[in-house]
């Protein structure tokens, strides 16, 4: 399980107390040096030389450490502020995001928003979160869209794929493979699965990438998934969202688990609540 | 022929300083390490991430190096009160 935290008032704090250290320390190896030639005067003799010789070398190793603090304090006042940077820009998306995604109950109209045409009739605010969760069990094969899709198993499953398609028109047809990678999948059934899961993964690290980021959300998002990624992502972990994004894209493509997917999708296709989850998550995820 | 010149005053003057320079990298460390381990063994750590396993394992060499020079300073300063000692037993020696 990958955890990542920051509370920068702490680190800030620490790294206060290192710079002061430091500003303490940095003016020590000069004294040592000073404290070595006193020491050759005071005590002439072979001894005197070896133990002023050695109080030289201390000062020397104080001095590289001293400049080693110095600048470890510099990269976590670096690390700090990426953090706070990442977190304004995050917890900005993930505002955006969700004031898209805001419709009234029973509100059979496209979303408020361009950036999905879905139906939606949910008497919550479905953001992406949900979308995460359920997307990561679909993933899984576990495919638990019931609350989620009931009552839209008859919307065919390319409804979604159109709008989608014009959303991002002039962009590839493909939004993570390529056409020759679409060229493995032979039949039209075999491609119609391949174009979902290819959809499907660009949406969910849309979502990890844009959801993640928000302020004080402890999530926790594949948690079986088959490479053993597990996440908590708690306050303002951009990197987070980052690093499981990057991984579910590492997995995805690799050709065996596309194929997995593909297969799964093909076998899915004809089940009603599959394909109402799969067009509910893919259009209310948006933007892709 | 072994010359041997020992300034007693002086020399105490230098043992002092290094007495001295060693409390204060001492007292400096622990000041800086009780912040710093707060941080990262606290409950939970305030800082968690795989750059904040990188800064400790680094901050914590550093440390070290600084702490290993605690201990030669000691014997540098015990060395010195040595020879003060014997320079002292030699001086009474020849008063007499």
């Amino acid at each position: 399980m990958t955890v990542i935290r920051m509370e920068t008032g702490n680190v800030y704090e620490a790294v206060r107390k290192i710079e002061y250290a430091v500003s303490e320390l940095e003016f020590k190896p000069r004294r040592m040096r000073g404290t070595a030639g006193d020491l050759k005067s005071a005590w002439r003799g072979s001894q005197a030389s070896k133990l002023a010789s050695e109080l030289k070398q201390h000062a020397e190793v104080l001095g590289g450490e001293v400049a080693n603090l110095s600048l470890l304090a510099q990269r976590m006042r670096n690390e700090i502020n990426e953090w706070e940077s990442k977190d304004h820009l995050g917890a900005q998306s993930i505002k955006n995001q969700i004031t898209a995604h805001v419709v009234a109950p029973g509100d059979g109209g496209a979303k408020t928003g361009d950036s999905s045409h879905a139906p939606i009739h949910y008497s919550r605010v479905i953001t992406n979160l949900d979308v995460i969760r359920e997307g990561g069990e679909y993933i899984h094969g576990i495919s638990h869209f019931g609350h989620v899709g009931s009552g839209f198993g008859n919307v065919p499953i390319l409804a979604w794929i159109a709008p989608v398609l014009n959303i991002i028109g002039g962009w590839a047809l493909y939004k993570e493979w390529t056409a020759e990678d679409m060229e493995h999948y032979q039949t039209d059934r075999e491609r119609q699965a391949a174009i979902i899961v290819d959809a499907l993964m660009a949406a969910l690290v849309t979502a990890i990438r844009l959801a993640a980021s928000a302020t004080s959300i402890i999530l926790s998002v594949l948690g079986t998934f088959s490479a053993g990624i597990t996440a908590i992502i708690g306050l303002g972990l951009w990197f987070a969202a980052e690093k499981i994004a990057t991984a579910v894209e590492e997995w995805f493509r690799q050709p065996s688990n596309r194929d997995m997917l593909v297969e799964y999708v093909m076998g899915q296709m004809d089940n009603p609540e599959f394909v109402a989850g799969l067009n509910t998550a893919m259009t209310t995820i948006g933007p892709l | 022929m072994t010359k041997i010149h020992v300034n007693i005053s002086e020399a105490r003057r230098v043992r002092k300083d290094v007495i001295l320079l060693r409390e204060s990298i001492q007292r400096i460390l622990r000041q800086v390490n009780t912040s710093t381990n707060s941080l990262f063994y606290g409950s939970p750590s305030s800082w968690q991430s795989d750059s904040a396993n990188e800064f400790q394992t680094l901050y914590q060499e550093s440390v070290s190096e600084i702490s290993g020079i605690l201990e030669p300073l000691n014997d540098i300063a015990a060395k010195l009160d040595e020879a003060i000692e014997e320079a002292e037993r030699v001086d009474r020696r020849l008063s007499r």
